[in-house]
């Protein structure tokens, strides 16, 4: 009954070790202590992340790791989001430039036929966009009206919401639930990683030796254990997704100016550049390939699409690992975070990566009746995750009709790289997305709803052959607007959200 | 009450006014009006507060008795309202929150009666850009803060029929020639009110219910305001 508790390391303290910390610690040891769980980190570690995008999953993580909201809000400097505003994804028309809005929720209101059907056949992109026909939240990020109220109970809204964050702030945050609750924690730089075959025996400090049963990496780029281990485990996606590098700007708002309530990805000539807006400042960056632009380059077009603010931090650069390890868990040690792999942040989806890399290996590890199958298993479905992610930020490129530089030329035939995709694109232009399309997948993160805010965003509707009621059509659509402008009467501004959740903790 | 409710919205409803009423005449026929757990002070002190059991769902609504007989009702409809407090399900009309069978989200919504509801004159919902008025911006939160007691009032209900604190009494008025029965109300058990367990006394104390539930009592003693209306 009694055997001593296992042993965990964690090496590396970012995101990623943090939460994976606390994330094992509720998992394992809420009710007494089955695993040690320490985490060691190097005294001069920059934290990658530069100002994080989140999905609405992470509420759920949140809530798991039971932490207060209000709590991670303050600390963290964070904003509600609503979605993503993507713009000139394509040409511009002489209506101005493209836009869609990517938000974490569709209506599923039907009339004969689901809402998407009923969209495209009632023609209803002669006139608005898809995310406007079929979501709520499209207008009330337009609008600038937050997705919940301080009487919301915490991680619930009326619209599904994820969050901007500081993610350095977060870090510490989590840092501090985590030692907490009993995690232990020192500073010390890993100088060796001593192994048999796949199974780490020990690894070597500036301090010493350390020993246990597991080892995680949570060491970034670097991926100071797992490399260790197998030097040929590397899959690039550079074909695929050839953005390796990224310059970070800060900025302070402007007098009067306050936080969006969705993050902005702006294509520009070479790549696309993110706006992240947190409570006390506004976040940029420019995502690019490094075979078309030097960094200065980046850093320049990046300052004029910001239309050369007068005052800003310093710019950070940032090189990008694209790709993923073939396998992620070898032996006793098992790689989470950027060490694990790196897909672009267009969807926002770094902490969710983490989030899913925990979540599994909490469930695979406790249940370790034959490693080696639980092993393979976790393998399996983190290399699907995050083939299923490349495959559908490679569909926010390849759909672009942009041609005017060597990047977006290269963009439209992405599409070649990304096996089955072209079949899906095809199909996709006789009939709607649907979950079966998709099924057989990993595409728990991404389904339909979000395939066809990017398919029919950009563009790419299908040619329906629906005989649909005119006038049913055009209520059910009327219905979805109606209720969009209601809900807006009803939500507070986001910034006077912030204002009372910042008051609060006076 | 036959008037169709509308989910308000800028489209539809960008030029919509509405008059104020301060006879609350859409209520002149309802003798009954719903009370919510912060309204139980105020309005105890002029109306006898009953539980009355919803035929259909079954559930518990905590109500002001404002008439003696259905479809009187001695304050609303008159010359002057002439009581200090105005519940606020009186306030609230012509707005009302409906959950959409579609979309699961409450919505508000407008009543659509000509008496008070229209394009002519009145306080406006909508300024010329089409952001809400302060009249509107004032109802929607008045609106709020009704649903949120809604289910503070229902946990209290809860509580009633969980300790078994109400019983079903009808109420027999004489006043002058006519005798007046009042049939499907509840009232605080008293009997079982005094005889609770200590644990449970000092339960319903700290949570607050101990004082609502003698204000309720209380307030039947209004009912002698009610036959004097009557009379006068």
């Amino acid at each position: 009954m009694s055997q001593p508790p296992s042993s965990l390391l964690i090496v590396g303290g970012g995101s990623a070790g943090w939460i994976t910390a606390l994330y094992l610690q509720q998992y394992f040891n809420k009710s007494g202590q089955k695993i040690a769980i320490s985490l060691i980190e190097s005294p001069h570690q920059g934290p990658i992340g530069v100002g994080e995008a989140t999905v609405h999953s992470i509420r759920f993580l949140f809530a798991a790791l039971g932490l207060d909201e209000r709590e991670l809000m303050r600390e963290t400097n964070a904003t509600l989001k609503l979605g993503i505003m993507f713009n000139n994804w394509m040409m511009p028309t002489a209506q101005g430039i493209h836009q869609y809005f990517h938000p974490f929720e569709q209506q599923q209101a039907a009339g004969q036929y689901d809402i998407a059907s009923e969209w495209l056949a009632g023609k209803h992109y002669q006139r608005e966009r898809y995310d406007q026909g079929v979501s709520l939240s499209a207008l009330l990020a337009e609008r600038g009206a937050a997705a919940k109220t301080s009487q919301h109970r915490d991680y619930q809204g009326y619209l599904p919401y994820a969050y901007h964050i500081d993610a350095v702030l977060l870090g510490e945050y989590l840092k501090r639930k985590a030692i907490e609750r009993g995690v232990s924690h020192s500073v010390e730089t890993v100088q060796n990683v001593e192994a048999e075959g796949e199974t780490i025996t020990a690894i070597v400090t500036d301090k010493g030796r350390k020993n246990a049963d597991f080892y995680i990496d949570c060491s970034g780029f670097k991926g100071l254990l797992i490399n260790a281990l197998d030097d040929d485990n590397w899959i690039s996606f550079k074909r695929e997704l050839p953005c390796d590098r990224a310059v970070a700007i800060q900025c302070d708002y402007a007098s009067g100016e306050t936080p969006r309530t969705y993050t902005t990805a702006t294509a520009l000539d070479h790549g696309w550049a993110w706006q992240i807006d947190l409570a006390n400042r506004r976040g940029n960056g420019y995502v690019y390939d490094s075979d078309q632009i030097s960094p200065e380059q980046a850093e320049q077009e990046l300052l004029a699409h910001l239309g050369h603010p007068k005052e800003h931090k310093k710019a950070l650069h940032l090189a990008m690992r694209v790709g993923r390890l073939k396998r992620s868990w070898i032996g006793n040690c098992l790689a989470i975070g950027l060490s694990a792999g790196f897909i672009e942040p267009l969807e926002s989806t770094g902490l969710h990566l983490i989030n899913l890399g925990a979540r599994l290996f909490a469930t695979h590890y406790s249940g370790q009746s034959n490693p080696a199958v639980m092993r393979a298993s976790y393998n399996e479905k983190m290399a699907g995750i995050y083939e299923d992610l490349k495959q559908f930020i490679v569909l926010h490129y390849c759909l672009t009709d942009r041609d005017d530089t060597a990047f977006w030329q290269a963009a439209q035939r992405s599409v070649e790289a990304q096996p089955g995709l072209a079949d899906k694109l095809e199909i996709w232009r006789a009939k709607v997305c649907e979950f079966m399309d998709l099924a057989g997948g990993y595409s728990t993160t991404f389904t339909d709803e979000n395939y066809r805010y990017v398919l029919y965003g950009m563009q790419h509707y299908p040619k329906l052959d629906l005989h649909i009621d005119k006038d049913t059509n055009a209520a059910l659509l009327q219905s979805i607007r109606n209720g969009a402008s209601n809900l807006n009467l009803q939500a507070i501004r986001h910034h006077e959200f912030l204002t009372q959740l910042h008051r609060q903790s006076a | 009450m036959a008037h169709a409710l509308h989910t308000l919205n800028e489209n539809e409803h960008k030029d919509y006014k509405v008059s104020l009423d301060r006879q609350f005449n859409h209520a002149a026929e309802q003798h009954l009006i719903p009370i919510m757990t912060d309204e139980i002070f105020d309005a105890a002190l002029e109306f006898p507060l009953v539980v009355v059991k919803n035929s259909e769902t079954g559930a518990f609504t905590l109500c002001a008795i404002q008439g003696l007989k259905p479809e009187t009702n001695l304050y609303c409809g008159r010359e002057q309202y002439d009581a200090i407090y105005v519940p606020r399900a009186l306030r609230l009309y012509p707005f009302a929150l409906r959950e959409n069978a579609q979309t699961q989200q409450l919505e508000i919504c407008i009543i659509d009666d000509p008496a008070r509801v229209g394009v002519e004159s009145g306080e406006a919902l909508f300024d010329a850009e089409g952001n809400k008025s302060q009249f509107l911006e004032q109802q929607i939160k008045l609106l709020k803060s009704h649903t949120e007691m809604a289910g503070q009032t229902m946990q209290l209900m809860n509580l009633l029929e969980h300790y078994e604190l109400l019983h079903a009494q009808a109420i027999n008025i004489k006043t002058g020639s006519e005798e007046i029965s009042f049939d499907g109300i509840y009232v605080i058990n008293q009997q079982k009110l005094n005889t609770l367990a200590p644990d449970v006394l000092v339960k319903l104390r700290d949570n607050g219910a101990l004082a609502l539930i003698y204000a309720i009592q209380q307030s039947l003693k209004q009912i002698n305001r009610l036959i004097v209306r009557t009379h006068g």
